[in-house]
């Protein structure tokens, strides 16, 4: 897995760019984006192992709801990912693989990202990009 | 960047972009900003998200352009729409997903002379005091029975629980609970995200300053008010939490369905919405209405927090200290109000997204005690600078219904921002300007130095040139807790 990502410039909040040789690869890449927007991996424990998935009706919906779901498991259980995979259980769903830890285990929480949104979206399979409301 | 659209001038700080039918627009755009910008704003992503919001069915008079205007999710942050009750839309876009978060203002009979040399002390016992930054939970845990409860009383239930004042209530826009809130349209995510957040600060722009009066511009206004010269003064700016992230999140998601369904054409998905009126709009009203009662819960406990931490330094309960609530206001909602539209009453619901309610001396929506004076409108500035209290005006009542701007309004992204100073440079900078600083992080703060945002100076100027509100008085920063 070699997907990267960059943070672009937002007048307000965050947009994040990823790229990848394919749909999982660059979700990946867009989680970690948007994971570094409020922790630093290399500083977060290796402890815990957890899934998180979401369906969609298309592929803007799929990735909005698992970038999403992802913040709720932050706020509600305060896991906080270090890596991740990807994968497509089946059509219109979406499965990642964490690992990391809890903000328990003394992770430092740089900023707080609201939401994940669908304002310009651009979702491709080698390219995405998504705007996060801080 | 945008096409830039024809613009007319309409007055002093007032600007119309005339409808466009074949583009789409159902009404014009009226932008309310000083000369120099609307220079900045032309062709920019905000003002095409104002023309955008002129396209939503129901919409009447004008999308409305506020002079601390900038881009947004669909809405513009500083825009305000008011749709037809009947025939109109309510969008999750139009009040964002901070929902209610807004402003509260405490006076005290403290001055500037007792407070500056103990600022480092106060600033640090409500930094002690009140929970802040990403994650932090608050002392009080609410299981979902106190949960719904709490989203129907909004303010009155922290006031129940012994969180503030019965005089707090009528100082709060709509007495610090909306009509209409109805839990059983919020989600489980939304509650287990809320539980244990009541009573926390949050991160990002969210704040609590410590400031003095520096200038009155209307004596009798600031009277009413209970505020002086040099008389020192709390801002308390926060909002619904995660519990409003996720309403707005899961409302976004339905409404993704039913623009199509209800066959409404939109120029950007991020205006999707419902008819007012639809099963889909009424969910959405009525679990807005839950999180804007849960922001003003929130701001009640931590006015409480900030009353408690206070009292402790000077060893004089807060009522001796004169630390009455000024007012408290929504610039994230939606709600419905009459208004003039074209000599006849109108119910509408009036979407403000970064946008403050300016209601002028009369309205019956406004308390018993600020009838005679006019609604205060809160214009918090940036942590080093000023900030404002405003009242409304007729004016404003005719022209944006009855709203004002709500704030700074960024200038510069946040790694714009960062790239201008460092976290010491900045905090060696508010030292120098007497502004003592206590964050949760300071790689955060970076990201909220004055740099970042407008001058709220040319913002006030620009709504009060318009005639939108009338200055009362501007408060200056001593001492700041951010999230």
């Amino acid at each position: 897995m070699t997907g990267k990502y960059i943070i672009l410039d937002h007048q307000a909040d965050a947009r994040i760019r990823a790229e990848g040789q394919d749909f999982a690869e660059t979700l990946r890449a867009l989680c970690l984006g948007m994971w570094s927007l409020m922790i630093d991996a290399e500083a977060v424990p290796d402890k815990e192992r957890w899934e998180v998935a979401a369906e969609g009706d298309d592929e803007e919906e799929l990735v909005v709801k698992l970038l999403n779901e992802h913040l709720y498991r932050l706020s509600g259980e305060g896991l906080v990912v270090k890596d991740l995979l990807v994968m497509f259980p089946a059509p219109g769903s979406v499965l990642t693989r964490c690992r990391g830890a809890t903000v328990r285990d003394g992770v430092d929480i740089l900023r707080e990202v609201k939401a994940a949104t669908y304002n310009d979206i651009l979702i491709t399979p080698t390219l995405m990009e998504v705007t996060f409301d801080l | 960047m945008a096409t830039t659209p024809p613009i007319q001038r309409a007055g002093r700080c007032r600007f119309v972009i005339p409808r466009d039918a074949q583009r789409g627009m159902r009404v014009p755009c009226h932008v309310f900003a000083g000369e120099d910008f609307l220079e900045e704003i032309k062709g920019t992503k905000a003002l095409e998200q104002a023309i955008n919001v002129a396209h939503l069915p129901g919409i009447v008079m004008a999308s409305i352009a506020m002079p601390d205007i900038h881009e947004g999710y669909g809405f513009p942050i500083g825009g305000v729409a008011a749709c037809d009750l009947d025939e109109g839309v309510i969008s999750p876009g139009g009040v964002g997903y901070d929902i209610n978060c807004g402003v509260r203002l405490c006076r005290s009979d403290l001055t500037l002379d007792e407070v500056k040399p103990r600022i480092r002390e106060i600033t640090d016992a409500i930094f002690k005091t009140v929970p802040s930054g990403v994650g932090k939970e608050g002392k009080i845990s609410l299981s979902t029975d106190e949960t719904d409860e709490l989203l129907v009383k909004g303010a009155r239930w922290a006031l129940e629980k012994g969180y503030g004042w019965p005089e707090d209530i009528e100082r709060c826009e709509e007495g610090g609970a909306m009509a209409g809130a109805n839990p059983s349209q919020v989600s489980r995510k939304a509650y287990e995200r809320g539980k244990g957040q009541v009573g926390t600060l949050g991160s990002g722009n969210h704040f609590i300053e410590v400031g003095y009066v520096e200038e009155v511009y209307d004596e009798n206004t600031a009277k009413a008010f209970g505020l002086f010269k040099h008389q020192i003064v709390f801002w308390v700016h926060s909002g619904s939490r995660g519990f409003g992230h996720q309403v707005c999140q899961d409302n976004l998601d339905i409404m993704r369905k039913t623009t199509e369904k209800y066959g409404i054409k939109l120029p950007d998905r991020q205006l999707d919405c419902a008819p007012f009126k639809s099963p889909e709009g009424q969910a959405y009203f009525g679990a807005m209405a839950a999180a804007a009662n849960y922001a003003w819960a929130n701001r009640q406990v931590l006015l409480h927090l900030v009353r408690e931490a206070v009292s402790r330094v000077f060893g004089r309960s807060a009522e001796a200290l004169g630390m009455k609530l000024v007012y408290d206001v929504a610039h994230n909602i939606a709600k419905i109000e009459e208004h003039d539209v074209q000599g006849k009453k109108k119910k509408l619901i009036v979407h403000r997204k970064g946008a403050t309610r300016a209601f002028p001396a009369g309205h019956p929506a406004l308390p018993a005690i600020y009838r005679e004076s006019g609604q205060p409108v809160l214009v918090p500035g940036d942590m080093g600078r000023a900030s404002y209290v405003l009242v409304g005006t007729p004016e404003a009542m005719r022209d944006s219904f009855g709203s004002a701007c709500h704030g700074a309004g960024r200038a510069l992204s946040r790694q714009q921002a960062k790239r201008t100073m460092s976290a010491e440079e900045l905090l060696n900078e508010l030292s120098s300007r007497g502004v003592y600083v206590r964050s949760a992080t300071v790689k955060g703060l970076i990201e909220e130095a004055p740099q970042a945002y407008k001058d709220v100076d040319d913002v006030v100027e620009a709504t009060v040139a318009a005639g939108l509100a009338r200055k009362v008085v501007k408060t200056r920063p001593l001492g700041v807790v951010k999230g």
